[in-house]
């Protein structure tokens, strides 16, 4: 349909907002890092309809320090629906003998299945971000500096 | 003028996020097999494309990728990866990431890195509207020695302009 003067596409219902709910969990604390899995932050979101989408987005900044070795440092970052693992990424800390490397890895994700392991609706869907190392060199040691993950309910387009 | 809990009497917020589409070619590491090879120069490998209906021309497309990848040292040295997001065939975003070795290489060394871009279309369509706009996620190696096996994502949200 052709745009009407203004360039806005007649005929069109006024669009309205589809991010419905957003969650939020944050800290400052200093999680040490190790092959046992830990969980870095937690969200509760409230799903409505079988149609939502939950936008998922998560920071983690992180420290890792060298033992006598120079070596690397391999962390495994999940995102857990419940018990489901729905998204994974990898970032490797690479350090010198005895010096210490700080970066950040950014997580999304899209989780279009939101109800997969509720009974039905509304359901209270706990979505978790989940960090392990893979191995650690023998002196080294990994921490996370601070952590932020993100919820955001957008309803079907 | 505020109301006694804070809010500016006489102003009504409305939602202004009217659209989201995503792709997600894979949400896991390791979940690409074989692992995607990324290409030197003059080659590029698209990771992932996405299409969004863009209704208004004030319309602001926000979009953000998200991709692991790997580099396989046999040696001390540095690998740089250049991505860049496409409207159509025209690049309007770029960035690089450098990822160095370890300081000693004694067999093949795998460092995996993440990679995250942001990206504010304010130029997304033009007329006639509406319009499919598809917007493409690629890259780039300065060696054939990068890969990705996942997660790549890629989500374009589609803003109305702010309220006056």
């Amino acid at each position: 349909m052709t745009g009407k003067g203004n360039g806005a596409s007649s005929g069109f219902a006024s669009e309205t907002g589809i991010l419905t709910e957003f969650r939020a969990g944050q800290s400052f604390a200093n999680l040490i890092l190790s092959t046992t899995p830990v969980i870095l932050e937690s969200v509760r979101v409230r799903v409505h309809d079988s149609g939502d989408r939950i936008w998922l987005n998560g920071i983690v900044n992180l420290a890792a320090v060298a033992g006598g070795a120079p070596g690397t440092i391999t962390v495994l970052f999940e995102i857990l629906r419940g018990d489901t693992v729905i998204y994974s990424i990898q970032q490797t800390a690479s350090f010198p003998a005895l010096g210490g490397a700080f970066l950040n890895v950014q997580l999304q994700h899209v989780d279009s299945t939101p109800l997969a392991d509720s009974g039905g609706i509304p359901a209270s869907v706990l979505y978790q971000l989940r960090a392990t190392a893979l191995a650690i060199p023998a002196g080294a040691a990994a921490a996370t500096v601070s952590q932020i993950f993100t919820a955001a309910e957008i309803e079907a387009s | 003028m505020q109301d006694a809990n804070g809010k500016s009497a006489g102003f009504i917020d409305m939602g202004v996020l009217a659209d989201f589409q995503v792709t997600e070619p894979a949400p896991f590491v390791n979940s690409i097999t074989p692992p995607v090879a990324i290409p030197v120069a003059p080659n590029f490998a698209n990771l992932a494309s996405i299409t969004i209906t863009v209704d208004d021309q004030t319309d602001r497309v926000w979009l953000n990728g998200t991709v692991g990848f790997f580099v396989t040292f046999a040696a001390v040295g540095v690998a740089t990866v250049t991505f860049q997001l496409l409207r159509g065939g025209t690049v309007i975003y770029q960035t690089t990431k450098s990822v160095s070795s370890p300081t000693a290489v004694v067999a093949p060394v795998t460092v995996f890195e993440t990679v995250h871009l942001e990206h504010i279309d304010t130029t997304p369509a033009t007329l006639p509207l509406p319009a499919s706009v598809t917007y493409t996620l690629r890259a780039q190696a300065s060696a054939a020695i990068v890969f990705t096996s996942g997660p790549i994502t890629l989500t374009a949200a589609e803003l109305e302009q702010n309220p006056a």
